[in-house]
């Protein structure tokens, strides 16, 4: 599981690591990449664990998992990644129409 | 500067050197000049400086009479010239809010609009507003000692970051000054945040016109807390919004030939259906959020001034101002009333 707050930054930026600290873009180098190809390899799921942090801007969300669509495929992205979300329930649906919409 | 024991014509000598250079700062010190001061010559000013005095509009405000308050900052930025004081004139004025304040604050310290000349004003005469205008943080203390000598916490502030990055912290910390004073505890809104850090996207990525990240922002928050409601306001001094868009050819034909103003622009931008200049299709996104917040209900009195566009969409209110504003504009208002369900307090 990768716990945004805990794990990467209660404060989430930007899109990009030049626009500001705690991007989208850092976020899927230093975390999301790696562990996504980790569980994928064991045959596992990701649970990405979004509550906890100020709230999440669009770039940065479509940034982190649209980005990983657009290099892995959004099945094989929606295959592995699991979501949890109780302070902003309606950011899964968002997520995953980023990971969707990056095969477009 | 220590001239004891030395020559008179030394003495004097020095004294010319000290104040020619006195003076030199004190000039490059008018230009970045942020203090609103009382006196008809402010100190630092040299004599010779030539005066200016521009009233402004009794409602001192953007958000209420946008055409007035736009009108009346066309009419400073049309006054700088070399050696001159611009003073916004707030003696008269019966009420003001702080979004007006963060404009003339933000013109006057941005060199482009200013020149060569020092932006400053004359204080309101009326009590009651020059109370809420020493609190509204436009001196940058955040604790104002009072007539009876105690320190209070100002109920306002504003703040300016001219580094060009998004910065999170920045936005919690508004949040928490704001949650503090209206809900008694500090604790997160999402869709304020997440607004904030839409709106230093923007001015990151759209506010230059060259596509670099040269623009500064300035954002404030004032808390009334006997309504108990925080005012936010965001601003940035770029080309705004709509110099900003990527418009399809037939689009530009329509502005062309006036079949489409820039409040239709404005509304389409807002809705998502005109697209990043970038080109990418999975940008262009953030204005769209930032509505997206506001109609579910996470922030009230969303308010947008950009260009020559103000569009109030709580009253479904768009409309063309006579005059064009210099950059882009955000309002938005979080109320006890309305919001406390975001920090779950129990009411």
């Amino acid at each position: 599981m990768i716990s945004v707050a805990s794990q990467f930054s209660e404060v989430p930026g930007p899109r990009l690591i030049e626009e500001g600290a705690f991007s989208g873009e850092a976020f899927l180098d230093q975390q999301l990449r790696p562990a996504f190809l980790a569980a994928e390899s064991d045959g596992a799921t990701l649970m990405i664990d979004l509550d906890g942090t100020q709230g999440y801007a669009t770039s940065f969300l479509e940034q982190a998992f649209g980005g990983l669509s657009r290099e892995f495929g959004s099945t094989r992205v929606l295959k592995v990644l699991r979501f949890k979300s109780d302070e902003e329930p309606y950011l899964v649906e968002e997520i995953t129409g980023y990971i969707g919409g990056a095969d477009e | 500067m220590k001239t004891k024991g030395l020559r008179p014509k030394r003495q004097r000598s020095l004294r010319r050197i000290a104040n020619k250079h006195l003076e030199r700062r004190l000039r490059n010190r008018g230009t970045r000049n942020k203090a609103i001061w009382t006196e008809p010559r402010a100190q630092f000013i040299p004599a010779k400086w030539e005066q200016i005095e521009l009233a402004a509009p009794r409602d001192f405000s953007l958000i209420r009479e946008p055409e007035r308050l736009v009108a009346h900052l066309n009419d400073i930025t049309s006054a700088v010239g070399t050696n001159r004081v611009i003073v916004s004139d707030l003696r008269n004025i019966e009420d003001f809010s702080t979004d007006a304040l963060l404009c003339l604050i933000a013109f006057s310290n941005d060199r482009r609009f200013s020149g060569g000349s020092a932006i400053q004003g004359f204080e309101p005469t009326n009590a009651e507003v020059l109370d809420k205008f020493r609190d509204s943080g436009i001196y940058g203390r955040r604790f104002l000692r009072f007539a009876d000598g105690a320190f209070r916490p100002a109920h306002g502030t504003i703040q300016r970051v001219n580094d060009k990055i998004v910065r999170g912290n920045f936005a919690r910390e508004m949040i928490e000054f704001a949650t503090l004073r209206i809900f008694g505890q500090v604790g997160p809104l999402k869709g304020v945040y997440t607004t904030m850090i839409e709106c230093m996207n923007n001015t990151f990525n759209h506010a230059a016109a060259t596509g670099e990240a040269q623009q500064t922002w300035w954002a404030t928050v004032y808390c009334d807390t006997e309504r108990r409601v925080a005012f936010f306001n965001f601003l940035d001094t770029g080309v705004g919004i709509l110099e900003s868009i990527r418009l399809k050819y037939t689009d530009r034909l329509s502005r062309l030939f006036g079949l489409k103003d820039n409040t239709e622009f404005l509304q389409e931008v807002l809705e998502g259906k005109i697209g990043s200049r970038t080109g990418l299709d999975y940008r262009g996104n953030g204005l769209p959020q930032i509505v997206k917040r506001f109609e579910m209900g996470q922030l009230s009195r969303l308010i947008i001034v950009s260009n020559d566009v103000y569009a109030d969409l709580e009253n479904n209110d768009y409309r063309i101002l006579p005059k064009e504003f210099s950059g882009t504009f955000f309002h938005w208002e979080i109320s006890y009333d309305r919001h406390y369900q975001q920090l779950e307090i129990d009411d």
